[in-house]
C-alpha cells in the first residue's frame, strides 16, 4: 500500500479527492477498502463458531482497562432479532449504523412474512448497503468487517462475514480482527462440526484470550449465543464462570 | 354520525389483584345484517406481558397490531429489555392519533402491577385501576361490571366476571356474538383463550 503514488493534490484534482470515493489504487485495488482493511486488522477481534445445536459469539469489549473506565460500556455484539446477532470489527461506530440499517431490514420482513425467511437473503442485503457505499459520491466504505449470524428454517445456523467491499462468505468457524491468521490457525486445529455447545463456547473464549494475551480479565468480554430458544447474551459471573471451569479440566480439547 | 369504532364487538377489562383480565366475543359484523365471520380472535398478544382487544375496523385492528409489534420489537432488539407497559400505551396513543384507526382498544399488561388503559379512535388514552368496556355493547357491558365489580377480585373471579359481561351482550347487543375469547396477563405468564359460547367448550 505504501508503495502506490498517491498524486500530489493541486487544485485540479482536489475536489475530486475530497468526494471520497473510493478509488483504485495501480495494483487494481480500491485503496479506500484497502484502507478500511488494514483499520479491521488493527482492531479488537470477534471470534464466531457453531457448534451441533447453535453459534456462540465472543469479543472483547475493550483493552483498556481502568478504575476510571466501565469496559461494559463497549459491545460489539449486537442484537438484531431473535434468531440474529450482528458483530463487528473495525471502526465500531460505522457498525450501529449497519445493525440499526439490518433491524429496520429485518422488521420489515417479519412485517411482510411473518418471519426472518432466509439469512442470507438478509445477509446479502446488508452486502448490497456496503457496496453501495464504495461506489457512491460522498461517501466511504464502511470501516468494519461484519459477522452476521443466526438460523432460519432453511437453512439452520449460519455464520456469514461480510468485508467493507461487501463481499460475503459463509464461515463454520472464524475470527477477525488484530492477530487473526494466528486465530485461524488455531481454530482450525481445534475446530470440528461436531463440538457441543459446552465445547464451542470455551473454544471460543479461548481463541480469543490466548491470542490477545490478555489477562483472564473475564469482565471484559462480550459473549452471545444463538441457540434453540433465541439470541442470549451472557452476563460476566456466566462467562467467569465458562472460564474457570475450561481451565480447571485443561486438555479435554487439544 | 356515529363513531364507526363504537359498531361491532364488545370489549371488557377488568384489573384483579395481580393481574389483568380481557374479555371479548368472536364476532365480525359486516354491515347492520351479516355476521361475516364467527371464530374471530380479537385479543392479540402484542409485548411478552401485555395485550390489546379490538372493537371496529378489521382493517384497522391488524394494522395497528402489527404496528405496535414492530415498535415493541425494534425497542427490544435495540436495548435487549422490554418496553415498559406505560411506555406502550403511549406508544399506541402516538400511533392512533397520527394515523386513523378506527378502532376503541383495550390494553392489558403486566409490569410492576397490573395496568389497564382504554383508547378511543382519536388516540386519545385513559388509564383504568378498576374495569372498561368498548365497542357496540359497551353500555350493557359497564352495567354488568359496576355491579360485580368489587375493588378485590381474584383471577378467577375477574374471569368470570368478564366472560358473563360478553355473554350478556351476546344475548342483547346485535354486533357481539358467537364466542368469548378471554386473556390473561400476570407477573409470570399472559394466556389466550377462546370459548365456544352455547357448549363451554375450549377451542
Amino acid at each position: 500500500m505504501d508503495k502506490d503514488i498517491i498524486e500530489p493534490m493541486t487544485d485540479d484534482n482536489k475536489d475530486f479527492y475530497q468526494k471520497g470515493t473510493a478509488l483504485f489504487g495501480s495494483d487494481g485495488r480500491l485503496r479506500q477498502v484497502e484502507y478500511a482493511k488494514m483499520a479491521i486488522m488493527k482492531s479488537l477481534p470477534v471470534v464466531a463458531l457453531k457448534s451441533t445445536k447453535g453459534i456462540f459469539i465472543v469479543a472483547p469489549n475493550s483493552t483498556e482497562s481502568s478504575n476510571l473506565l466501565n469496559e461494559n460500556s463497549f459491545n460489539r455484539i449486537y442484537k438484531i432479532t431473535d434468531n440474529i446477532a450482528m458483530a463487528a470489527v473495525g471502526h465500531i461506530s460505522d457498525s450501529r449504523d449497519l445493525a440499526e440499517k439490518m433491524r429496520r431490514y429485518v422488521s420489515d420482513e417479519i412485517d411482510k412474512f411473518g418471519s426472518v425467511q432466509d439469512i442470507k437473503s438478509t445477509t446479502l442485503k446488508m452486502t448490497d448497503e456496503i457496496q453501495d457505499a464504495t461506489q457512491s459520491i460522498n461517501e466511504r466504505p464502511y470501516g468494519v468487517t461484519t459477522i452476521v449470524a443466526g438460523n432460519d428454517d432453511y437453512n439452520g445456523d449460519v455464520i456469514y462475514k461480510i468485508g467493507p467491499s461487501g463481499q460475503p462468505s459463509e464461515w463454520y468457524a472464524t475470527a477477525v480482527g488484530r492477530n487473526q491468521e494466528d486465530m485461524r490457525t488455531s481454530l482450525s486445529d481445534s475446530y470440528t462440526q461436531d463440538l457441543t455447545n459446552e465445547e464451542s463456547f470455551n473454544l471460543a473464549i479461548r481463541t480469543i484470550l490466548d491470542n490477545l494475551s490478555m489477562n483472564q480479565s473475564e469482565d471484559l468480554l462480550s459473549a452471545v449465543k444463538i441457540g434453540e430458544s433465541g439470541y442470549y447474551r451472557y452476563n460476566s459471573s456466566e462467562i467467569r464462570q465458562h472460564i474457570n471451569d475450561d481451565s480447571e479440566s485443561p486438555g479435554d480439547k487439544e | 354520525m356515529s363513531n364507526e369504532s363504537d359498531h361491532g364487538t364488545t370489549t371488557v377489562g377488568i384489573v384483579a389483584d395481580d393481574s389483568v383480565v380481557l374479555a371479548a366475543d368472536t364476532q365480525v359484523s359486516r354491515g347492520l345484517m351479516n355476521a361475516y365471520k364467527r371464530d374471530s380472535v380479537k385479543i392479540n398478544k402484542i409485548h411478552p406481558r401485555a395485550m390489546m382487544t379490538t372493537a371496529g375496523s378489521v382493517s384497522s385492528s391488524q394494522s395497528l397490531k402489527d404496528s405496535v409489534r414492530r415498535e415493541v420489537r425494534m425497542y427490544e432488539s435495540r436495548r435487549e429489555r422490554d418496553m415498559d407497559i406505560q411506555a406502550l400505551a403511549g406508544l399506541m396513543g402516538r400511533l392512533m392519533k397520527d394515523s386513523s384507526y378506527r378502532v376503541s382498544p383495550i390494553m392489558g399488561g403486566y409490569d410492576s402491577k397490573p395496568r389497564l388503559y382504554a383508547l378511543d379512535s382519536l388516540g386519545s388514552l385513559s388509564e383504568f385501576d378498576s374495569f372498561v368496556a368498548t365497542g357496540s355493547g359497551t353500555r350493557v357491558a359497564q352495567g354488568h361490571l359496576q355491579s360485580r365489580y368489587d375493588g378485590d377480585l381474584s383471577t378467577e373471579e375477574a374471569e368470570s366476571i368478564a366472560q358473563e359481561a360478553i355473554e350478556i351482550c351476546i344475548e342483547r347487543d346485535h354486533f357481539t356474538g358467537h364466542g368469548v375469547t378471554l386473556g390473561v396477563v400476570d407477573a409470570d405468564s399472559l394466556n389466550i383463550t377462546t370459548y365456544e359460547l352455547k357448549s363451554g367448550v375450549e377451542r
